[in-house]
């Protein structure tokens, strides 16, 4: 996994006391960490698609944890995100457990606990950096297929034979043939089966 | 002569009729006893007996009775020389037995008067009265209020056993009420009926009764309103003082869990990292040695959090001393400032120097102050975080009183909210528990100053006290 190792869990807590001992512990655990006393100083730090996940104090002086949330979707950075508070409040974890946040831990917690949704957050980091590469790659491809493969291509996914396709476009079977493999070959697929898997969802979209 | 005075007011008829027998009587003996015994003066008796007990019509009556009589016996026993000197001393005998009638009839009716009088007093009294023998204890007076109070009192006919049966205070009260001397001062004391619930406030004082003796002169007077009502009043004293620490902790809590809770989670962490660091397989001894101490070092911060809870928190007497309102105001934001520090406010104070000091109780204003500025910075939450400011200044206000202003930039007090601003359990905050200003108004007005609030111009509040300055 060469994504892991380039992964840093940002931690973003004014208390300098916390944010030590919270880098020391994870540094201890093996990983690699970026500490912040406050959410604007992160901002300006993190480059979008720098991969890993943050882990966020909500109650800071200035820009607040939910805040510092708010502001990484409106830049539609998709960093996974475990909230930490002193102050372990209800409705300010269902908030933001309903924003999409990953977890919230309320202090002082276990490095267990803790561990596990680091490690747990950066999983779905990876998985979420691997999917959107492979969503570049599609794109990639589709974007190469000329317009009358993409009709073609359409066609296909929505179940037609290469007969009916002909009828429907008003060509030869042979040609419709003709552009299957041609679609085969520029998406990189070699069966039937795999195109549905990786295409259809996006074709539809 | 009491006893026979008293029967005879008692039963005027048989007074009167007795007194017509012996005017009958005196004429018959009179008769009897002829010229050279003259027992006209007699005839004194019956009047007197007849005006005392029936008044001086009735005792005129009976001087006219009289003197016939005379006038019947006398003359059928000697003749004068002319009747004129006859009838003249009959005339005279009449007019000195209706005078002397008159005349006990008045007194008679001035007594009358000067004992109801006396009687109209003492028994239209609110105080119960009760007259002793000092040796015996025996009751020699009572009044009706007396009668009324310790009716069902099983020792009301001795005055020492029923001073005994109450709890007095002073506790000697009672004794030395006993060994007081003649007309020395009155001795004041309280004595609480525990069979009615019933508080009195006690006047002792040795006075000299009929006949020159000294006796025990106590005056009752029941003060049990009073004492309930001064009972009440410390109660709510004390209820007040309990619910604004009640309310202080309730409010404090969430804040002082947040502050506990980081020391602990840097504890927690640091020592979890120690643990991890002392398995790997080449520990670094500088590092666990720095993370340690830095470790000792958030258990000492944890302590003082606590520590600061309890100096908060501690229960205590409301002490007013001599204090300086600057100084409050700076331990309040102090106890605050994780808070203040967490809500991106900025405070600024405007402290006038050389204030004269307060008398109050510094807890209790701090409270107050504590409350304001938490009202003020929870009223900045919806204000764009660069332009949270809180002005605390103090300044002095007219003669002989300070003034305190705290005022937010936040968006102020709403039109529809301001009559409930004081308004207890109603609050605009989410678990708010809506009594904080109204406990905060009156710890100002317990300490003679007033609270107020009004807009600030540029769309913000202001929040302010008076208290009186303490002069020497």
């Amino acid at each position: 996994m060469n994504a892991a190792l380039e992964q840093v869990v940002y931690l973003v807590d004014d208390d300098t006391a916390v944010c030590d001992a919270l880098q020391l512990l994870l540094t201890a655990s093996g990983l690699r960490v970026q500490a912040f006393s406050s959410a604007e100083s992160f901002l300006e730090k993190y480059r979008p698609h720098d991969p890993g996940c943050l882990l966020l104090d909500i109650r800071m002086p200035g820009m607040g944890g939910l805040q510092l949330r708010d502001e990484l979707v409106a830049r539609k950075i998709a960093l996974p995100i475990i909230f930490i508070t002193a102050h372990g409040d209800i409705p300010t974890a269902v908030d933001s457990l309903k924003k999409g946040a990953v977890q919230f831990l309320v202090k002082p917690f276990d490095d267990h606990q803790l561990l596990k949704e680091v490690f747990e957050a950066l999983a779905v980091d990876a998985r979420m950096r691997e999917q959107a590469a492979q969503d570049a790659i599609v794109e990639e491809r589709l974007r190469s297929l000329t317009a009358r493969e993409r009709q073609v291509l359409e066609l296909v996914l929505a179940g037609k034979t290469s007969p009916a396709i002909a009828r429907e476009l008003f060509i030869t079977v042979k040609t419709v043939e003709f552009h299957r493999s041609g679609i085969m070959q520029k998406l990189g697929v070699s069966s039937l089966q795999q195109l549905f898997k990786t295409y259809l969802r996006k074709v539809e979209s | 002569m009491p006893t026979l005075a008293s029967l005879l007011l008692n039963y005027p008829r048989g007074a009167a009729a007795l007194s017509i027998l012996l005017v009958g009587s005196i004429a018959a003996a009179d008769y009897a006893t002829g010229y050279e015994l003259r027992l006209a003066v007699l005839y004194l008796v019956p009047v007197f007996l007849a005006t005392w007990s029936a008044g001086r019509l009735l005792g005129s009556m009976v001087a006219i009775a009289s003197a016939l009589s005379w006038l019947l016996m006398f003359r059928s026993s000697h003749p004068y020389s002319e009747p004129i000197y006859y009838y003249w001393e009959g005339v005279i005998l009449c007019a000195t037995l209706v005078a002397f009638a008159q005349i006990l009839g008045r007194l008679r009716r001035a007594l009358k008067n000067a004992d109801e009088r006396f009687a109209t007093v003492l028994e239209g009294l609110d105080a119960a009265v009760y007259v002793h023998d000092i040796d015996s204890g025996a009751m020699l007076y009572v009044n009706h209020r007396f009668q009324e109070f310790f009716a069902d009192h099983g020792n009301a006919c001795n005055a020492h056993q029923f001073e005994t049966s109450f709890e007095a205070t002073p506790p000697d009260f009672i004794s030395r009420s006993v060994a007081a001397q003649v007309n020395s001062k009155a001795l004041r004391g309280e004595i609480f009926d525990r069979r009615s619930d019933r508080w009195f406030l006690v006047y002792s004082r040795v006075i000299r009764w009929v006949g020159g003796r000294a006796v025990g002169l106590k005056v009752l007077t029941e003060i049990t309103e009073f004492k309930q009502a001064e009972a009440a009043g410390r109660a709510q004293v004390e209820k007040l003082q309990m619910s604004s620490k009640l309310l202080s902790i309730a409010e404090m809590a969430s804040a002082l869990s947040h502050e506990l809770n980081q020391p602990l989670t840097a504890i927690a962490s640091s020592n979890q990292a120690c643990v991890r660091l002392l398995r790997s397989a080449a520990p670094d001894p500088a590092l666990l040695l720095e993370t340690m101490e830095k470790c000792a070092a958030q258990a000492v911060r944890a302590g003082e959090i606590v520590n600061r809870i309890r100096e908060f928190v501690r229960k205590r007497e409301p002490t007013r001393s001599a204090q300086e309102l600057n100084a409050i105001l700076q331990e309040s934001l102090r106890l605050i400032a994780p808070e203040v520090a967490a809500s991106g406010v900025s405070v600024t104070f405007d402290l006038a120097p050389g204030l004269p000091p307060i008398f109050a109780d510094a807890i209790m204003i701090q409270q107050v102050l504590v409350n304001l500025i938490r009202n003020g910075i929870e009223a900045m939450q919806q204000t764009a975080s660069g332009s949270r400011h809180l002005f605390i200044a103090s300044q002095r206000s007219g003669h002989a009183r300070l003034s305190v202003s705290i005022r937010d930039t936040g968006s102020g007090v709403p039109v529809e909210i301001e009559p409930k601003l004081y308004t207890p359990f109603f609050s605009t905050k989410q678990g708010g528990m809506g009594i904080g200003l109204n406990i905060s108004r009156s710890i100002i007005e317990f300490h003679g100053g007033k609270l107020w609030h009004e807009s600030a111009s540029d769309g913000g509040s202001i929040f302010g006290f008076t208290l009186p300055a303490l002069t020497a």
